[in-house]
């Protein structure tokens, strides 16, 4: 073989060819099982089930991963063996063919699993859904067969998975063109490869650069259309110090949220399109192939974009918070290196603080932008989202109030969650006083002797009463840390007046928001509108806490860390 | 001219991890401008004594004072005057050795570009690379880089030469820490290859069991210390009493013995025994006579 792409497609083949084989029977036992399922009246409950289990399991394996790697973005990146490095083809040349050889391997497996499933079961499911298989598994599958190489199966598991939204993406891309005519699809698939294309010379001229350190930084610059060895000059220690926090801690919490919108906007639905679709289809006999795709309805339904919103900034901030927790040194100081810079802890503290407000503020900025952007495409379609009059449901409370607590709760949820040891406080506070309180009701009802009102009412009055000592708790614990804080001087009474006020402020937020609930038993009952949990000041009360916690508790830690 | 403080002074300086005691009592007195080696066996205290000039521990008893300030009240002026080089190699590893270099840049005001490229070509380093592809031996130099170039009044290595080969560990020893110490500033550095120290050390202290059990000029420790073998009148199942002897060794009627007093001869000489040979004892000599003498078994 003189021919270096011929010898690539053969390497290619060889290495992948049998799981590439295996994966048709994977297709043909679920569809087999589908059809038998589809034949006695249960295909819908089972597409639904399965297409969630898909998206729970991709959830979950995208937090583990977005928790445990390292906090760099060179991580994120397929480990091609460095051979492939040493083959004296060029970037774009490489990259062209590896994706040549995805592109054919998929669409084999596509047409395979589409006559299987369609042309000879006569399965009800969009014909999308053999494309969308084909193309995230055999993504998942090449990105796997590197990453063995390497044992980085994270950084491998991250790119598998963005590769298959991707594809999928695609195959939405493709149906909803599909009702306006095949031509459409043509020039999106070109965008979605060149954009695929673009990104593929980017992770491969990064990975040679890095892998062979006589890889001309020229060459790469040249290949990459961008400067490699930018002089970056700090002014200051806390520029330098700020730039350090950024790489480590805060970019995560932005690139997260926009990882988590991704993935319930568009994967979620997507793989609810590949799989619910066909249950739609059977149950509605005037349901039509080009009605309108479940992504669409999504983003015309305010509860389920404001649900979205709210789910990646709360997820992210998890994420982001268990990762400071395991990296950040806070129960496993396995790094003094920050410690040996001549700089005050008040003033790292400081810092890390800053960052992660603005790491904070840049999530909330990209939840702004995905939601004014999704609010376009609604009012672009002839739609009206009604979002203000959504959130103002059941509240007598002014309009810029009202937005201004929804994007303010985003900041308090993400700023108050990210901080790992402020959350453990309550964590524990919680334990300690609702635990009983649920244990004692578990209790009751296991002897079978409550009624569901019953129940209701003693959980109420339970969690009621357990407000106040959890109230107590947090509070304390704030107190003490502030106290402490003012004793080591890692604080002075400046910082705590302007706590004090942010506090005040935080607390008058809530409680207007909470004064403002005016519930209705009309019949035209809104999801703001049902009766909520009698207003608990206490809980309320500690929760604020949270927001003016994080420079007391932190500069503290790191204190105490810094000076064993 | 008011005169500089030494560039470390602890004093009865104890530290205790619950119930091993890592420090007891000690006393050390490092002056300005000299290479000073910190000897040790592997546990003996030395990683804890640096923490403790680094700040990253605090005195449970006595005082540490380094250039003259408290690392931990102070940490900006004292950090800022050391050039700090850990054990454990502990720097960045999701950082290019170039970022590196910048980060550290932004903290000291005397950073010397000019000297630090010059580093950068003679330890061979790529500025673009990972330093989690770097091998040890320059990881090693990476750190030693950073230590270095902003000229500091104090060089802290800890170890500097653990686990790397002689050529590196050559690159560390000629180029790097007798510059230093040969424009007047200060190095510390911790070691047990004894001729690692004896080879650039001006000064040298001796730590076993949390205590300096001999701390001198490292050409005063290697005049006074003698080795002489001698001879009884009669076999002895226990060692000669001789009060001023570092340690006693050999058995019946032979004895080796490592003093560092010249009133040994005359002891010798009252307890009847013959001297049948007298030399200058070497570092590994002595220093294996003192630690010897310290642990409870020998």
């Amino acid at each position: 073989m003189r021919n270096p792409y011929v010898s690539l497609f053969w390497m290619q083949w060889h290495k992948t060819r049998w799981s590439l084989l295996g994966l048709l029977p994977g297709v043909l036992v679920i569809y087999v099982l589908l059809y038998t399922l589809q034949r006695f009246g249960l295909g819908g409950d089972f597409i639904e089930v399965f297409g969630h289990l898909v998206i729970m399991v991709a959830t979950m394996i995208t937090m583990f991963v977005l928790v445990t790697i390292n906090s760099d973005v060179d991580s994120i990146r397929i480990y091609l063996p460095i051979r492939i490095f040493r083959l004296p083809l060029a970037t774009w040349k490489l990259v062209a063919l590896f994706m040549a050889y995805g592109i054919l391997a998929s669409s084999g497996i596509a047409l395979a699993s589409a006559f299987m499933g369609i042309w000879i079961l006569d399965l009800q499911i969009a014909v999308g859904g053999p494309v969308a298989i084909a193309a995230a598994s055999t993504a998942v599958l090449l990105a796997w067969s590197y990453a063995q190489q390497e044992t980085t199966p994270e950084s491998t598991i991250v790119t598998g998975l963005v590769l298959a939204a991707g594809a999928i993406w695609v195959f939405q891309q493709q149906a909803v063109l599909g009702a306006v005519g095949t031509v459409g699809v043509i020039p999106s698939a070109a965008i979605f490869g060149s954009v695929c294309y673009g990104f593929g010379i980017f992770g491969f001229a990064w990975n040679r650069r890095s892998r062979l350190p006589q890889y001309s930084l020229r060459q790469s610059s040249q290949s990459m259309g961008m400067a490699t060895d930018v002089k970056r000059r700090f002014k200051n220690a806390r520029q330098a110090q700020m730039w350090y926090e950024w790489r480590r801690y805060g970019w995560p919490l932005p690139f997260s949220v926009v990882a988590l919108l991704l993935m319930y906007f568009f994967a979620l639905p997507l793989f609810g399109t590949a799989f619910v679709e066909g249950q739609h289809s059977t149950d509605d006999p005037n349901y039509e192939r080009t009605s309108p795709l479940i992504v669409i309805d999504w983003i015309s339904s305010v509860q389920f974009m404001t649900t979205g919103i709210q789910v990646a900034a709360l997820v992210s901030a998890v994420a982001v918070g268990g990762f400071m927790f395991m990296k950040a040194g806070y129960w496993n100081n396995s790094t003094s290196f920050i410690f040996t810079q001549p700089m005050t802890t008040r003033k790292l503290a400081s810092v890390r603080v800053f960052n992660i407000a603005k790491s904070t503020f840049a999530g909330l900025a990209i939840l702004m932008l995905a939601l004014g952007t999704m609010t376009l495409i609604v009012q672009a379609r002839g739609d009206t989202l009604g979002m203000i009059d959504f959130l103002e449901q059941g509240y007598t409370l002014e309009r810029w109030f009202v937005l201004a607590f929804f994007w303010g709760s985003l900041v308090a949820m993400m700023w108050a969650i990210v901080w790992p040891v402020n959350m453990g406080w309550v964590f524990v506070g919680a334990l300690l006083t609702y635990g009983p309180a649920m244990a004692y009701i578990s209790v009751k009802q296991s002897g079978g002797n409550l009624m569901l009102d019953e129940m209701n009412a003693l959980s109420e009055t339970a969690f009621q009463n357990a407000a106040l000592p959890f109230a107590g708790i947090v509070g304390f614990g704030l107190l003490l840390m502030v106290f402490m804080a003012l004793q080591t001087r890692q604080v002075d009474w400046t910082s705590v007046g302007y706590s004090a006020l942010v506090w005040a402020i935080s607390f008058w937020g809530f409680y207007t928001y909470t004064s403002g609930h005016q519930p209705r038993t009309s019949s035209d009952i809104g999801p703001n509108q049902i009766e909520l949990y009698p207003v608990n000041w206490p809980l309320w009360f500690a929760m604020s806490l949270l927001i003016v916690a994080p420079p007391f508790t932190l500069s503290l830690l790191m204190h105490r860390s810094r000076h064993r | 001219m008011a005169e500089l403080a030494p560039a470390i002074e602890v004093e009865g300086l104890t530290r205790k991890f619950r119930t091993t005691t890592a420090l007891e009592n000690l006393n050390l007195t490092v002056p300005r401008g000299c290479v000073f080696g910190l000897l040790g066996e592997n546990g003996a205290g030395k990683t804890t004594l640096i923490k403790h000039l680094m700040g990253l521990y605090k005195p449970q008893t006595g005082t540490v004072r380094v250039l003259g300030s408290d690392p931990i009240g102070d940490p900006e002026t004292t950090l800022g005057q050391i050039g700090y080089l850990s054990e454990d190699r502990d720097i960045p590893r999701w950082m290019r050795v170039s970022e590196l270099m910048q980060y550290t840049q932004g903290f000291y005001p005397k950073w010397d570009e000019t000297y630090a490229q010059e580093l950068l070509e003679t330890f061979e380093l790529i500025p673009s690379q990972k330093i989690k592809t770097l091998s040890l031996g320059q990881t090693a130099k990476t750190g030693l880089l950073v230590a270095l170039a902003h000229k500091p009044e104090l060089v802290v290595l800890d170890e500097p030469s653990s686990g790397l080969d002689a050529v590196v560990r050559r690159h560390i020893l000629s180029s790097a820490i007798r510059q230093v110490a040969s424009e007047g500033r200060t190095v510390l550095f911790s070691s047990h290859l004894l001729d690692e120290v004896e080879s650039v050390s001006d000064n040298i202290a001796i730590i076993d069991g949390g205590e300096v059990i001999l701390c001198d000029r490292l050409e005063t420790i290697l005049k006074n210390h003698l080795e002489i073998k001698i001879e009884l009148k009669e076999s002895s199942a226990g060692p000669p009493k001789l009060a001023s002897a570092v340690r006693i060794g050999g058995e019946g009627r032979n004895w080796t013995i490592l003093a560092n007093t010249p009133t040994i001869e005359q002891e010798i000489a009252s307890s009847g025994a013959t001297i049948i040979q007298k030399k200058t004892a070497t570092l590994e000599e002595i220093f294996l006579g003192y630690v010897a003498r310290h642990t409870p078994h020998s």
